[in-house]
């Protein structure tokens, strides 16, 4: 199938779909507004998108990244996302003894003009951050290692604010502090509110915003900085 | 990031002080920039950068020498951005002596376009689409600036957003939640800072005729709420929003 963009009744039908499986989570995904002309058009280049579970984050943004180069500017393309969110519905929204559970409707139909939320769709994100760090994807990899359903706190935490997402020192500073790159998983306690997980990283790094040029440092510049409660994110497993 | 008080000394750049034009370097976005920063008594030595951004995550940064001896780099293309449209520009000159350490900042400075004119006034705020679910709009303090998101699922969300009834019923109610969330939530009072969002939108109050001067900081909620009613009640006369609304819907029933 080539990729294609749901129209504005493709989003509807879709949003109706998304609603309905709050009330019956069995609910079959609405597969043929894949290429019904009401609710999809194709996009310019017939691009071909293979049909495979996605397993990561990571394996999503390499595929959609080599897929979406010569769309231009694929990001605000609203119908484009919430179409590949359908297309790979089986990853986004997996079924669980029969149930499928598709949380926020931010998750499936990307808030294109919401800054904060860009990055909770759960294509969109892992597509941008891996755009960016397309040189050296493995230093983001604390924010594309997860499943495609299960972002989790560190992506939330980081990608929320530009001034971070944006920032390759701070990024690589996270996956070096939460990424364990033996077990290819997060470290323990990476998702802790406190004690040096995400969250206490953001509240740091917005405090050392203040003082110091954190674009201009590198990930161990930013590293030696950390409170000793990040600490035990270097040696643990 | 979360807006914070500036206890470190850090100058705060003027944006008269900084000029920033677009130009078109066969196909790609490119910039000469402009700095004049010999009023701030900052080390010859420091190091100057300009950073160029665009949300959700598009960054760019430019080495620009130092204060003394300011370099434009040979390559000023904006090549992580595929147009013009939204970038802005942060400039940091940042300390030689203790790296990294940030001397002053200007932040939010638009890409200016020759061929637009010069533009005499910035607006404090402008429509623009969102997807916004079942809500017709929403003001939205996530950014440096807020913004007035309108539904983008709204058929032509421009002209709705200029509608008569729209203005006379949201512009009012977005007032009101800006000069809320200045004067009570984040208790700021000053309306001299023309580099900040908060200050203009008071000076904006203030310079509507009837309109005192805004509360102190630690004068009471129930003074402020006083001060907020007062200059969106100003407001809403000025825009004759009522009259907006009556002669709209006399239209609908075909009474005109």
């Amino acid at each position: 199938m080539n990729i294609h963009r749901l129209t504005d009744e493709g989003l509807v039908r879709f949003n109706g779909y998304l609603d309905a499986l709050a009330g019956d989570p069995t609910l079959t995904p609405p597969f043929r507004l894949l290429d019904d002309p009401l609710t999809s058009i194709p996009v310019e280049g017939d691009i071909e998108i293979p049909q495979s579970p996605l397993a990561s984050r990571m394996d999503a943004a390499r595929l959609l990244h080599t897929l979406l180069a010569t769309v231009p500017q694929p990001e605000t393309d609203k119908g484009l996302w919430a179409w590949l969110s359908l297309f790979f519905f089986d990853s986004v929204c997996p079924l669980k003894d029969g149930n499928r559970k598709p949380g926020q409707r931010y998750r499936h139909i990307a808030e294109v003009g919401n800054y904060r939320r860009y990055y909770r769709h759960l294509l969109l994100g892992p597509f941008l951050i891996f755009r960016f760090y397309s040189k050296t994807p493995e230093s983001a990899l604390a924010l594309l290692w997860q499943p495609l359903d299960k972002p989790g706190d560190v992506v939330g935490q980081i990608a929320a604010y530009q001034e971070l997402i944006t920032n390759a020192g701070v990024v690589e500073a996270a996956t070096q502090l939460y990424y364990n790159p033996t077990t290819k998983r997060e470290r323990k306690g990476a998702q802790n509110k406190e004690k040096g997980g995400a969250r206490a990283l953001v509240t740091v790094l917005n405090q050392f915003d203040v003082t110091w040029d954190l674009y201009g440092m590198t990930a161990p510049e930013i590293d030696a900085m950390l409170p000793k409660e990040f600490a035990r994110f270097r040696t643990s497993s | 990031m979360i807006k914070r008080i500036n206890h470190t000394g850090r100058k705060r750049i003027l944006r008269e002080h900084v000029q920033i034009v677009y130009r078109d370097e066969g196909g790609v976005p490119a910039f000469d920039a402009k700095l004049e920063l010999s009023s701030y008594g900052l080390p010859d030595t420091a190091r100057v950068f300009l950073e160029a951004y665009r949300a959700p995550a598009s960054w760019m940064r430019f080495d620009f020498g130092t204060k003394l001896k300011p370099l434009a780099p040979k390559d000023c293309r904006l090549r992580e951005f595929d147009s013009p449209a939204g970038i802005r520009f942060r400039v940091k000159i940042t300390s030689i002596q203790e790296s990294h350490k940030i001397l002053g900042e200007a932040d939010g400075i638009p890409l200016s376009n020759p061929s637009d004119g010069e533009q005499k006034y910035v607006p404090l705020l402008k429509p623009e689409p969102a997807s916004l679910g079942d809500l017709v709009f929403r003001v939205c303090f996530d950014g440096p600036e807020p913004t007035f998101q309108i539904n983008d699922q709204i058929l032509n969300w421009q002209e709705a957003a200029l509608s008569p009834v729209f203005v006379a019923i949201t512009y009012p109610a977005v007032f009101r939640e800006i000069l809320t969330k200045i004067i009570i939530i984040d208790g700021h009072t000053d309306t001299e800072d023309r580099e900040d969002w908060q200050s203009r939108w008071l000076r904006f109050a203030t310079l509507m005729p009837g309109v005192t001067e805004p509360p102190d900081a630690d004068d009471e909620e129930e003074d402020k709420r006083a001060w907020v009613d007062e200059a969106v009640d100003t407001f809403a006369r000025k825009v004759k929003a009522c009259e907006l609304f009556e002669n709209a819907r006399s239209r609908e029933k075909g009474h005109l």
